[in-house]
């Protein structure tokens, strides 16, 4: 489990958050494809940055990303992902009281997020930057170095892969 | 929307592209500031995809820094450089009052010039700037900059004391 926040931030740090916190969730969501995961990631970042004694950082973005990249590769290898509350199976808990829509939407929620995993992690992360920061084909292109129609084609590409995945694992669009 | 069954896909582009948004609507924790609240990048940092660097354009800035307190520094010292009497209004002669006095006014002119500008009695002092390439330790890289050509000239001096 990440550090969560025991003392105030400094104010730097503070709106380096407010600027920097749903991209650098996106990318270690890339990463991770976990939610809390990613969130955690993010929180020890930004942690460490708050504590940190040593060198004043140049880079800040680059060194919240590497921190974060980094802890999740430590949290991947001591498989405490299995110890973990998996908030999509709490519905579970009693399916009964839950309203089948509820139950369903869950279920489909469940399954692209494992279909996303099973992506290849450069089309994760197109889809991850298109809908989860909603940036345009413009922007996406000019982070990834490629051309909008670039972006374009790897767009249409990795949705079709997932509409694959989906569709192996039984997912049906009704 | 769906029935856990084995077979083909039905998705359609269009229905993923929906489906993407609605996952990521929910998906993407609310206690993250809200887009808006990003700072408004119109030429995003390069990405690295997953497992690349950052940005090298984000250490930019700060090695500009760096490199005009460099270049300020040098600037400096060209400025408190002799300056060619050429370049001060009136030449060597520039003050009014100087004028005014004639002879006089001159030679004191003459040796205040000579206190700033030591070699202005035997000529001016040409100020060149040549090209010179600086290595920048802040990115790592040579940076051309403008410096004056300083010539100096050593003079042995004489210490037989022989004719005393």
């Amino acid at each position: 489990m990440a550090k969560r926040r025991t003392s105030a931030w400094s104010a730097e740090v503070e709106s380096l958050y407010r600027s920097q916190a749903r991209e650098l969730w996106a990318l270690f969501y890339v990463q991770c494809c976990d939610r809390e995961r990613a969130l955690d990631a993010v929180q020890e970042a930004f942690t460490r940055l708050h504590e940190q004694n040593g060198e004043p950082i140049r880079d800040k973005r680059a060194w919240l990303l590497k921190v974060g990249r980094n802890w999740l590769r430590d949290a991947a290898r001591r498989k405490k992902v299995a110890a973990r509350s998996v908030e999509s199976l709490d519905y579970l808990a009693d399916p009964a009281a839950q309203p089948p829509a509820i139950l369903e939407q869950a279920e489909l929620q469940s399954q692209v997020r494992v279909a996303l995993s099973r992506l290849r992690p450069e089309d994760r992360e197109v889809l991850v930057l298109r809908y989860a920061m909603d940036w345009s084909s413009n922007r996406i292109g000019t982070a990834l170095d490629v051309s909008p129609a670039a972006v374009d084609m790897r767009l249409s590409r990795a949705r079709r892969r997932l509409a694959e995945i989906l569709g192996n694992r039984g997912v049906d669009n009704e | 929307m769906s029935k856990t069954r084995r077979g083909r896909s039905t998705f359609s582009d269009g229905d993923v592209d929906s489906l993407l948004r609605k996952f990521f609507r929910d998906e993407v924790p609310a206690s993250l500031p809200a887009a808006g609240e990003t700072a408004a990048h119109a030429d995003p940092p390069r990405l690295a995809a997953v497992g690349r660097a950052g940005s090298a354009r984000d250490r930019r800035p700060a090695g500009w820094i760096g490199l005009s307190a460099v270049a300020g520094s040098l600037l400096s010292i060209a400025v408190l450089l002799p300056q060619p009497a050429a370049e001060r209004p009136g030449g060597r002669f520039a003050s009014s009052t100087e004028r005014e006095d004639g002879e006089a006014g001159r030679a004191a002119q003459l040796a205040d010039d000579s206190e700033d500008h030591p070699d202005t009695l035997n000529g001016p002092v040409e100020q060149r700037m040549r090209k010179v390439m600086v290595f920048d330790p802040e990115t790592g890289e040579q940076v051309e900059m403008l410096l004056p050509e300083l010539e100096i000239e050593i003079f042995p001096i004489d210490d037989d004391d022989s004719d005393e």
